[in-house]
């Protein structure tokens, strides 16, 4: 019964889902009902969510973990989130407080970890340029064409186009639609699987 | 009686509301897509009933998968964990599905063989499936004591944060191995180049085709797009979701077929096909 009942309201609502996609009628009577349904159901998950990572935190600084330094600075900062959000007492939990903790706490933190990516980027791209095999060398023929092309010289390419515009409106554009087409399918076989149910990994249970 | 008619009406409330602004019952321009999405289910399904008859359907096989199983046996040999993480969105989206699928069959083989398995997730939902799944997985193999709850938990709901989040673990437990599997944005490239630097076996799979570059030059195997899909089917060796993957051959074919008969018929200056499939 744990995990027929799930996999009964799955196959139900892959069925109610996809005729949305294709009714307008059927979207505006169903569509929003099943998303807020969606919202509150992840509200509801939230506290066992949290209380989880409290007591995983907990543990680690009891235990003297190596990282019970940063567990500490998690729970200290949850902690003064939410006292943040609760103190300023606001209808949408977004008062003065809780903002200033996420424009100049969160904020610069958010972007310090995305400023990762030019750097990651540098030593991937060395990594994957290094040309041992001829596809690598492919790849970093390709790759230096295109940074030229955005660059400073822009080589000339097939019928007229520049070969950076080339490569990119050609090989590139037929591989990603080679996987997306790919992906079409294999996301109906998924539906298809759930229908019948035969996809049990979202249950949880097998 | 005309209490309960009353009320039986209400029941249909939803359906009777409509009646005002009606919205049409079927989207103009959809028919062409109606009818693939027809053509492609009834193919998948029909393999499904050769594999649920008996046939013996082999699905290929895909690098990325076969380098799992190692991967977990190495993490034995070594001592150390493996983590998982089921891709960084939502369980409405089929990626994060397909990832849970993976988690569940790489769990089975982590309570099989005795190996750690952390699970860091973004969603809350996801987190709740992801360590029943887990839980189930040790307790079918009889080692229920060797699973540990806190080991599947909830890190945040924000990007960066949560990123921030599996880059500590990954440095801090030191993986043998690290799937990556699910959809996943930029945090894909900051993933890869932390659980190689750490030394970790990357096994990576994404149905995000913005995010294959950074995997493939990161990451030791990639599930490319819909072997994503196919990832859970596969490793189950479940004849019936085997055939599902013979279905969706098959619908590769036909698409084949279409996009050669539309060449040949643009060439001949007839764009009939293209109007059919309201292009």
């Amino acid at each position: 019964m744990r995990t027929r009942l799930p996999l009964a309201l799955a196959s139900a609502m892959v069925v109610l889902m996809t005729l949305t996609v294709f009714s307008p009628r059927l979207a505006g009577m169903y569509g929003s009902p099943v998303n807020r349904g969606l919202i509150i159901l992840g509200g509801f998950a939230m506290l066992p969510a949290v209380v989880g990572l409290v007591r995983l935190h907990a543990a680690r600084i009891a235990r003297m973990h190596t990282s019970a330094f940063f567990s500490a600075v998690t729970l200290i900062a949850l902690v003064a989130t939410v006292a943040a959000g609760l103190i300023d007492n606001s209808a949408s939990l977004r008062g003065p407080a809780f903002r200033w903790i996420l424009g100049n706490v969160y904020a610069p933190l958010q972007q310090s970890v995305f400023a990762f990516l030019a750097f990651f980027i540098a030593s991937a791209a060395y990594r994957a340029f290094r040309a041992r095999t001829l596809d690598t060398a492919l790849l970093t023929v390709a790759a230096v064409v295109v940074l030229l092309g955005n660059a400073v010289i822009s080589l000339p390419g097939p019928g007229g186009a520049s070969a950076e515009g080339w490569l990119l409106s050609v090989p590139a554009m037929a591989m990603q639609r080679g996987i997306a087409i790919g992906l079409a399918l294999g996301i109906v076989a998924l539906s298809a699987r759930i229908l019948m149910g035969l996809e049990r990994g979202f249950v949880g249970r097998g | 009686m005309y209490r309960r008619a009353l009320l039986t009406l209400t029941m249909f409330a939803p359906l009777t509301a409509v009646a005002q602004d009606t919205p049409p019952w079927f989207k103009d321009g959809m028919g062409s897509i109606l009818v693939g999405v027809l053509v492609t289910v009834g193919l998948v399904v029909w393999g499904i009933l050769a594999g649920r008859s008996g046939k013996t359907i082999e699905a290929r096989p895909v690098a990325g998968l076969e380098a799992a199983e190692d991967a977990v046996g190495r993490a034995v040999e070594m001592g150390r964990p493996i983590v998982f993480v089921a891709g960084t969105n939502s369980i409405t989206k089929s990626g994060t599905i397909a990832g849970l699928s993976v988690l569940r069959l790489v769990a089975e083989k982590c309570a099989e063989t005795g190996a750690r398995l952390i699970v860091p997730c973004r969603d809350t939902i996801v987190t709740r499936i992801a360590g029943e799944a887990v839980e189930d997985a040790y307790r079918q193999a009889g080692r229920q004591e060797s699973f540990d709850r806190s080991d599947v938990f909830f890190a945040s709901n924000r990007q960066m944060a949560f990123t921030a989040a599996v880059n500590g673990v990954i440095e801090s437990e030191h993986p043998a191995t690290v799937f990556l599997q699910g959809e996943f944005s930029a945090e894909s490239l900051i993933f890869g180049e932390t659980g190689a630097r750490a030394g970790a076996v990357m096994i990576a799979g994404t149905d995000k085709d913005t995010q294959l570059p950074f995997f493939v030059t990161t990451c030791d195997h990639t599930l490319l797009g819909e072997e994503l899909y196919a990832a859970g089917a596969a490793i189950s060796g479940d004849a019936q979701q085997l055939g599902s993957l013979r279905g969706i051959d098959l619908g590769k074919v036909a698409v084949l077929a279409v996009i050669a008969l539309g060449l040949v018929l643009e060439v001949a200056g007839s764009g009939w096909l293209r109007s059919v499939l309201g292009g």
